[in-house]
């Protein structure tokens, strides 16, 4: 992998808005950590989040075309999420029928830490952003060595990215160093 | 961020958890001095711990799954033009048995499609290895909700294809005692127009 292949969010996009399958299941895999992610924070059972998910992905098919900015994706993602959530806890009669404000508060509403949870949630959308800025071989890198639950080894990752272990080392300084100055950028505004 | 090598490499040991605890409280002595590596470092542990707790090398097959008869349900319905089309937008068979539950002889289903604004819900009860109760409830449908509903069995010759019917009452519920296995297209009907359809598969 070349790292100067790009994940380029607006080209995946592009494939899709075309008819291209395959593209669905690349952005779907760059999207539905984050929508399973919103539903866990709200409380939400495997069974009620697979049901969001079903929900926001059609949304997703229908408006894609609609969205402006291909790198706004994560937060389109999530607040269609946090609609449906919302939707979801109205039908429950959980949540007061009062105005729309009430999705952006609604993990508030569930958590018993709500400040923390409703950041921590928007922190995972600003990382996943500014990680798709990134080339594809340094996010696939980024995402195994320090977010994958399953910890792969060394030899693991060489192999699903089809790189020297020995290489490795180099670039994972790299690619950690242009993620930490993303993160520094106006745009992410940690 | 010192870009200073040593200082690098410890802090992505300290993130593998590869470091003693003296050295791993050495870089998190580094990491509170610097507030955009605190964040980082933060969000790197939140998002490892989320990922974790959704257990997603589970749900992406059920998602893609899910995904692919979403895109062939819209691609169906725009090549037969006209007409409302229920999408799925929940299917409960595609869902994996959690962790240490067995799969149980007799288990009912759960279908949810999008019509609209409104949705169907469908439950699915078996009455026998080879035929299910199917009980409806349409909601969010503007107007009133009383439908009659045929399932027209697909895959055969014109005139061996079973029909079904029944109606729904004014809340949107209706009910077939018993439905053999197949596929079939649902019909949502007003009088002899067609309010929706949609293909469903038992």
């Amino acid at each position: 992998m070349r790292e100067n292949d790009r994940i380029a969010i607006a080209d995946i996009i592009q494939k899709c808005l075309a008819g291209d399958d395959s593209s669905w299941h690349e952005l779907i895999d760059l999207v539905a950590p984050t929508i399973f992610s919103v539903c866990r924070k709200s409380r939400l059972s495997r069974d009620e989040s697979f049901d969001i998910f079903g929900q926001v992905s059609l949304q997703l098919l229908n408006n894609l075309g609609s969205l402006r900015s291909p790198e706004k994706i994560l937060s389109f993602v999530g607040t269609i999420t946090r609609r449906q959530i919302y939707n979801f806890y109205q039908k429950m009669k959980l949540v007061d029928n009062t105005d729309d404000q009430g999705i952006e508060m609604l993990p508030d509403l569930i958590r018993p830490d709500p400040e923390k949870s409703y950041q921590s949630s928007r922190d995972r959308e600003i990382l996943l952003a500014a990680m798709l800025t990134l080339s594809e071989r340094d996010y696939k890198l980024i995402k195994m060595l320090f977010l994958d639950p399953n910890e792969p080894s060394y030899e693991e990752i060489g192999r699903k990215l089809n790189m020297p272990v020995s290489s490795i080392g180099p670039i994972r300084a790299k690619a950690l160093t242009k993620l930490y100055r993303k993160l520094k950028t106006k745009r992410f505004k940690i | 961020m010192s870009t200073h090598k040593k200082e690098l490499e410890q802090l992505i040991k300290y993130l593998r958890g590869e470091l003693s605890s003296e050295d791993a409280e050495s870089v998190k002595r580094t990491i509170a001095t610097d507030p955009t590596m605190r964040k980082l470092v933060a969000m790197i542990d939140d998002s490892k711990e989320g990922l974790a707790a959704i257990d997603w090398e589970k749900m992406q097959s059920p998602v893609h799954s899910l995904l692919d008869l979403q895109l062939k349900q819209i691609k169906s319905s725009r090549k037969t033009g006209g007409g409302r089309r229920g999408i799925t937008t929940y299917d409960s068979k595609l869902l994996p048995l959690p962790d240490g539950v067995r799969p149980a002889e007799v288990d009912t289903r759960r279908l949810k499609f999008q019509i609209d604004d409104g949705q169907l819900e469908i439950s699915l009860y078996p009455i026998s290895p080879n035929s299910y109760e199917l009980i409806g409830m349409l909601s969010g449908i503007e107007g009133d909700m009383e439908f009659k509903v045929e399932l027209i069995e697909k895959g055969k010759a014109e005139g061996k294809r079973s029909k079904l019917t029944e109606s729904t009452n004014q809340f949107g519920l209706f009910r077939f005692p018993r439905v053999p296995e197949g596929s079939y297209e649902l019909k949502l009907k007003k009088g002899r127009s067609v309010f929706a359809g949609l293909q469903l598969d038992l």
